[in-house]
């Protein structure tokens, strides 16, 4: 794992928000949730691209391209624009990436297989699931391109942060920059729940700095 | 003619770290196969599937000249994923070097054509060719952390592989050849008595050798 994946986990994505706010950059995937384990995942990004078949057949399974290309602690991230009819990931890839030790599978979509992935202690994050198969559904037509998510862009060895709150996507050239500010913003609220501890009031250690807190 | 590849050309890759805030070196493992093998050039990044090569032999007839390939095989070393054949076409495509996350294999001819290969080692096993493997040729691949782009600097070594990301590559020259000549101020210093301990302020402690 690199020391930028390591400086990310150790952060929320609510300072991450936080932060691209402060630089004005997009990267916050909206109605996406944690569907399976409790794990924070942070991790360089796999993409796959799923489109509707049309009749078409794919080579190869969605989705085993990039697990078979990701390395340990890479995240797969794929497109699946917001399909409510059909599952874009399931159980036999849920498990296939848990053995190659990978962080976790974030769909922009549905997928099946939940209490599998669970029972494999694999985090899938998604908009939700649903049993039906993408078989003469959905095929994927490409893998490791820049692909879009909630409408945010992303490219291929981006970086991505998905815990309980939500999901946040760093592009790979400001990455640093974006995990420097949101330290920033990390240690800030670390003094302001020290101060709750103390007993100083909530109201006064949520005041006007709070709301100017960003544009330092 | 790639002025900040020709600049780039005679630092080594351990400068370049050290220049370019100490990101971007790929990790220690993938070493030169052949002694003296160096590679200048600008990257052509390869998402190759794992034990397959077809995808290496589409990136050679993809490679423009001058550009190195920078192959990522998902964490499958146990095959020789290169070789003399290959390198022979890489030759003739005028490719600068490989620089791959994985084994390659024929290192004596890879020396004899005098063809740069930097790798985690050698392995016999050879790979499969399965033509509906899907893999990606220019888009950026992660090795160790590191997100190479196309286009980026690869500067191979002794030491290991550096990759300069291509908007920081004139800055980071900048820098190397300000800590280059610092160096070379440093070593003349030590040539003509002066400790590193004096020379970089750091705190004696107790050098004595006496038994207590």
């Amino acid at each position: 794992m690199s020391a930028l994946v390591d400086r990310l986990k150790a952060l929320d994505t609510c300072v991450v928000s936080d932060a691209l706010d402060a630089l004005g950059l997009p990267g916050v995937a909206q109605g996406l949730s944690r569907l399976a384990t409790d794990t924070k995942i942070a991790g360089h990004v796999l993409t796959v691209r799923l489109e509707e078949a049309k009749g078409r057949t794919a080579e190869r399974h969605l989705c085993t391209s990039a697990i078979e290309a990701a390395a340990a602690g890479d995240v797969i991230v794929v497109e699946h624009h917001s399909r409510t009819d059909c599952a874009g990931w399931g159980g036999l890839l849920s498990r296939a990436a848990s053995k190659k030790g990978l962080a976790g599978t974030i769909i922009d979509g549905l997928c099946r297989d939940i209490d599998e992935a669970r029972a494999f202690d694999y985090p899938v994050y998604g908009r939700g699931s649903v049993p039906r198969t993408a078989r003469g559904r959905i095929i994927e037509t490409e893998f490791n391109t820049a692909i879009t998510v909630d409408g945010i862009t992303v490219t291929p060895g981006d970086l991505v942060l998905a815990d309980g709150t939500g999901i946040a996507f760093l592009p790979a050239d400001r990455a640093d920059e974006i995990i420097s500010r949101a330290e920033q913003l990390f240690a800030k609220e670390a003094a302001m729940m020290t101060a709750i501890d103390a007993g100083i009031s909530v109201g006064s250690v949520m005041a006007g700095n709070y709301e100017r807190m960003l544009e330092d | 003619m790639d002025d900040l590849l020709e600049q780039a050309r005679p630092f080594p890759a351990a400068t370049l770290l050290e220049a370019s805030a100490r990101k971007g070196a790929l990790p220690s493992g993938i070493k030169p196969v052949w002694p003296g093998a160096r590679i200048v050039g600008r990257a052509l990044t390869v998402q190759s599937p794992p034990c397959d090569n077809l995808w290496l032999h589409r990136a050679i007839y993809a490679a423009r000249p001058g550009e190195v390939l920078v192959v990522h095989t998902g964490d499958y070393y146990e095959a020789g994923y290169w070789g003399e054949i290959m390198a022979c076409a890489a030759q003739q495509r005028g490719i600068a070097g490989l620089v791959i996350d994985a084994c390659v294999r024929d290192r004596d001819m890879l020396e004899d054509f005098g063809f740069p290969v930097f790798a985690r080692g050698l392995c016999i096993r050879g790979t499969g060719k399965d033509v509906q493997a899907r893999g990606s040729i220019a888009a950026p691949v992660t090795i160790g952390g590191v997100t190479v782009h196309t286009g980026d600097l690869v500067v191979a070594d002794a030491d290991g592989v550096m990759v300069l990301q291509a908007d920081e590559v004139a800055e980071t020259l900048t820098r190397a050849q300000a800590r280059e000549d610092k160096e070379a101020g440093i070593l003349e210093q030590l040539r003509q008595g002066a400790s590193t301990l004096d020379l970089y302020n750091f705190p004696p402690g107790d050098i004595t050798r006496d038994p207590r």
